[in-house]
């Protein structure tokens, strides 16, 4: 094995990581052993995409606590077809949108405000280039828009997969990662004016 | 005609072939995909707590969630119930692994193990017959949770007999000592 190699597989964390096949079939035939390992190696990748999505630290511990109980009790229903991590990330991402949605904290971009888009470009230049904390700017976005985000530019999840999620359109999507930038660009043009003033 | 901002974040075919021909679009393009580079790049989250402690709450809050056994479960009963499912767990991990144990050479210790086991729950079962203000079980649920936690990790870490029934023992303990301290007040009362 080359360097290139064992590097890669150190630097593997949260959802790339990856348990062995046996451990899964074992978990299946209810072995806490094997459920546990599984536990430990996806808990703080599962905390990490609930707070991102969510914001908010308490629930985050909670989605994550639910997700596994959920996977415990569904692990049997998984076919081997795609990787286990993805299987595991789909449930998570589910559950913290069914919490959002049950906690009415998430606001849906409603039709009027499809039509009120802002047509100035976004991706002129990178705005973001000089931000030091891009989390805590995250935050203060409105949780769809955070979500919408997060999903589509750092999960990987495509226009159509999230209209899925939130049982909406693709434009709903769209609109609402257009938005999510829009007001990131916004957050970042505030905060150097005032730091220039 | 330049792309959207949507069709940015996503090209479809056609959005693609206009991309192969615009340099301002293009340009565009290689903007957002800066802006993801740095999104992604976010700071890494640590949980607020340990793995393990994690690992134990989530044992407990499984075992909490289990199908509820009695039909008139609510409010006040809930917590009386919730302990009773926990140390129901208990048991079955424990007949579980008595079961393999049975085939495995550490019999003498096992007999003592039923012997406390059997004790637990004829304890378990007074403490359930005791007529007392359903606030008074929230200490000993506190306790007997912690304890069956403990317990629980025993049996899947496979300590030794001696180890579980110390612990058996201890839980023991608590029941016996929290019996005893409910009795006095009635005492004194008489």
């Amino acid at each position: 094995m080359n360097w290139i190699n064992i590097l890669s597989r150190i630097d593997k964390i949260g959802f790339q990581q990856v348990v062995s096949i046996d451990v899964i079939q074992q978990a299946q035939q209810g072995d806490s052993k094997s459920f546990s390992i599984i536990y430990k190696t996806y808990f703080s990748a599962c905390y990490a995409l609930a707070y991102r999505m969510s914001g908010n630290k308490t629930m985050a511990q909670d989605i994550t606590q639910e997700s596994f109980i959920k996977v415990m009790r569904s692990i049997q229903n998984y076919q081997f077809q795609g990787s286990f991590a993805g299987w595991l990330k789909q449930i998570a991402v589910r559950t913290t949108i069914d919490q959002l949605n049950k906690d009415k904290k998430v606001q849906f971009v409603s039709e009027p405000e499809f039509e009120s888009m802002p047509t100035n470009d976004l991706f002129d230049i990178n705005w973001l280039e000089y931000c030091l904390d891009v989390d805590c700017l995250l935050e203060e976005l409105p949780t769809t828009s955070r979500t919408v985000l997060i999903l589509h530019e750092v999960e990987g999840y495509s226009h159509q997969e999230i209209a899925h999620l939130y049982n909406k359109s693709e434009s709903f999507s769209k609109v609402t990662l257009s938005r999510a930038y829009a007001r990131l660009k916004k957050l970042i043009m505030i905060r150097e004016n005032k730091n220039a003033s | 005609m330049h792309l959207s901002n949507e069709q940015l974040t996503e090209p479809n075919s056609d959005d693609l072939a206009h991309l192969n021909v615009c340099n301002q679009c293009q340009q565009r393009l290689e903007v957002l995909q800066q802006l993801r580079t740095k999104l992604q790049q976010t700071n890494i989250i640590a949980p607020p707590i340990s793995i393990d402690d994690s690992w134990q709450d989530f044992l407990v809050n499984q075992q909490v969630d289990q199908p509820k056994l009695n039909p008139s479960y609510n409010g006040e009963n809930n917590k009386f119930w919730r302990y009773c499912s926990i140390s129901l767990a208990a048991s079955l991990l424990m007949m579980v692994s008595i079961f393999t144990d049975v085939f495995i050479p550490e019999s003498n210790e096992n007999e003592l193990m039923v012997v406390l086991i059997e004790q637990n729950q004829l304890l378990q079962q007074q403490l359930a017959e005791m007529e007392v203000a359903r606030g008074d079980y929230g200490q000993i649920i506190f306790l007997l949770t912690s304890q069956d936690q403990k317990i629980q990790e025993a049996y899947m870490e496979r300590l030794s007999s001696k180890s579980k029934a110390k612990l058996w023992l201890e839980r023991q303990e608590i029941i016996k000592q929290w019996l005893a301290h409910q009795s006095i007040p009635k005492l004194i009362k008489i």
